[in-house]
């Protein structure tokens, strides 16, 4: 047998145990009604299979929810969103952890290429990522154009800064923009004293 | 083997040759991180083309010409990335030990090198430091010898001219 | 102008030097390169050919067999019950909300489901002021203020998030950790 059939067998046995031991989410027709939540959960079991994160879609429908928004925008957003994440899983590798997918697919939301991502991670290798791909999309929230913050968070992540660090500055420039700073020259401000202070340099050995 | 798709030749091949694209990458681009990323890039797209090399190539060459390729697209980038950090720099300098009379001279010889346009700079690199012949280099660039001999004829000239005093002790 | 081949000679003697490699950006190289295999590998070829629509032509016996793993899958679903997750450090959180209008204020976000029935506010003795104090996972967290049962409040001290928030903005909180 070959290797290929081999794993052509596997996978169907995985794919019909898979189908029949997903549940419906029972928080989705209780917040969504039955109609709604039927249409959801066709989004969340694909998501499922192709080995996507689902919880983000739940939160996204739940947030709907609480926002008594229309169900065809539920829906509609809840599929670009599934769409983004699986976006940010061909950019990242199939083993990327679904909390750094899903903070990646709020960054490509924001405007942030696949190409950046990338990046970002390449920078970062084997380091969690949902931190500077959440502040990177803050960032751009607070006016910073994205290919400015794709280039500072590249050149934090390049540098080892933290994710405390990380979280600090996105508060920090947050708080120069609300006295009146221009969004750029705050970002770049307070992440070269991040900067300054980790000391970026070139890697030596140790 | 490794065009089978044999991982572990593949994973051969790059510890063989990740020292010297890594040394290419970092002389002509300026930035360690910058060299990082086009040489993890090259080392995928050379995975990706393994198909199409042909064992009569030499392996290295035909890697140089992806690598060569990549830190093109990237040196425009890597310029402007690395005006910006300078930019900083300057704004905040940070207390940093002496560099060692070697170091010091390296930096003056990369900057040198930053100095030449980026085909003068790609053709000395491969020449005298990475030791390609010229029809090599050719193949690699689809240029001819001629231009190639031009371009390293007049980076020789420039770094002589801005390195003259470099050992003097 | 006379060449000075000594001099390009040492030049290019210093910049052969190898470069300190650093073990992680290699590791990184290799890692992405088996990412590739697997992409293109076997598993991701078997899978294109699972999903690709086709006839099949099934024995009768393999059909029962089939069926039949159907069937235990289905009641082992019924046994089995949620995995319980491991428990993960919490750090208390205080929000704040100052609104001298409100009659009730409840906390939504990504860390209760976004449902205005689970975490409400209490008025601190001065009027209009509300706060809660919820405990919360380290890391990035989504909310915002349901205000009287039905009008959306963000954070006006937090930094907005940046998403598809069906035009009504969500506030974001980093929990340290």
């Amino acid at each position: 047998m070959t290797s290929v059939r081999a794993a052509q067998i596997a996978l169907l046995l995985l794919v019909i145990a898979a189908g029949t031991l997903a549940a419906q989410d029972a928080r989705l027709p209780d917040r969504l009604g039955a109609q709604v939540a039927a249409r959801i959960q066709v989004i969340v079991d694909s998501a499922r299979a192709a080995g996507l994160p689902t919880e983000p879609l739940v939160q996204k429908a739940l947030e709907g929810a609480s926002k008594n928004v229309a169900p065809d925008r539920i829906v509609e957003t809840v599929r670009s969103l599934r769409a983004r994440l699986a976006a940010a899983r061909d950019a990242l590798g199939r083993d990327t952890p679904g909390a750094d997918l899903t903070a990646a697919a709020t960054a490509l939301y924001a405007g942030t290429t696949t190409e950046t991502l990338r990046r970002m991670q390449a920078a970062r290798p084997g380091r969690p990522l949902a931190l500077p791909f959440a502040v990177l999309a803050d960032l751009v929230q607070q006016g910073v154009a994205v290919d400015t913050a794709a280039a500072l968070m590249h050149d934090l992540t390049s540098a080892g800064v933290s994710d405390a660090d990380l979280a600090q500055l996105l508060l920090l420039v947050q708080q120069d923009v609300r006295a009146g700073a221009p969004p750029v020259a705050a970002a770049t401000t307070r992440a070269q004293g991040v900067l300054a202070r980790v000391g970026r340099g070139e890697w030596s050995p140790p | 083997m490794a065009a089978g798709g044999d991982g572990a030749a593949f994973e051969t091949l790059v510890h063989r040759h990740y020292g010297d694209c890594l040394r290419y990458a970092m002389r002509l681009l300026g930035a360690r991180h910058d060299a990082e990323e086009v040489v993890q890039d090259t080392f995928v797209r050379a995975h990706r083309s393994l198909p199409r090399y042909e064992n009569r190539d030499r392996f290295r060459a035909w890697l140089f010409r992806i690598l060569v390729n990549r830190c093109r697209s990237a040196a425009t980038a890597a310029a402007r990335r690395q005006a910006r950090m300078a930019a900083y720099a300057s704004h905040h300098p940070t207390v940093e030990p002496p560099p060692s009379p070697d170091a010091e001279r390296l930096a003056r010889i990369q900057a040198a090198l930053r100095q030449l346009p980026v085909r003068q700079r790609e053709a000395f690199l491969l020449k005298h430091v990475e030791d390609l012949s010229y029809e090599e280099m050719a193949a690699l660039s689809g240029q001819r010898v001629s231009t190639l001999k031009m371009r390293v004829k007049r980076a020789r000239e420039r770094l002589q001219l801005l390195l003259k005093d470099v050992y003097d002790d | 102008m006379t060449d000075d081949p000594t001099l390009i000679a040492r030049v290019a003697r210093d910049l052969s030097a190898p470069v300190p490699t650093d073990p992680r950006a290699k590791q990184a190289v290799l890692r992405a390169v088996a990412s590739r295999r697997l992409e293109h590998g076997p598993l991701a070829r078997a899978w294109e050919w699972l999903v690709e629509p086709r006839f099949l032509s099934v024995s009768p016996v393999a059909a029962v067999v089939v069926l039949a793993l159907v069937a235990a899958a289905a009641v082992a679903s019924l046994w089995g019950g949620p995995k319980a997750l491991p428990p993960t450090r919490q750090l208390p959180v205080q929000f704040v909300l100052i609104e001298s209008d409100a009659r009730s204020v409840a906390l939504v976000g990504d860390f209760n489901n976004w449902d205005p029935r689970a975490t409400a506010l209490a008025q601190t003795g001065e009027d209009g002021v509300w706060s809660v104090v919820v405990p919360l996972p380290p890391g990035r967290h989504r909310y915002a203020f349901v205000v009287n049962g039905g009008r959306w409040v963000p954070d006006a001290r937090a930094p907005r998030t940046l998403e598809d928030d069906f035009g009504l903005p969500n506030s974001v909180i980093y929990v340290g950790g």
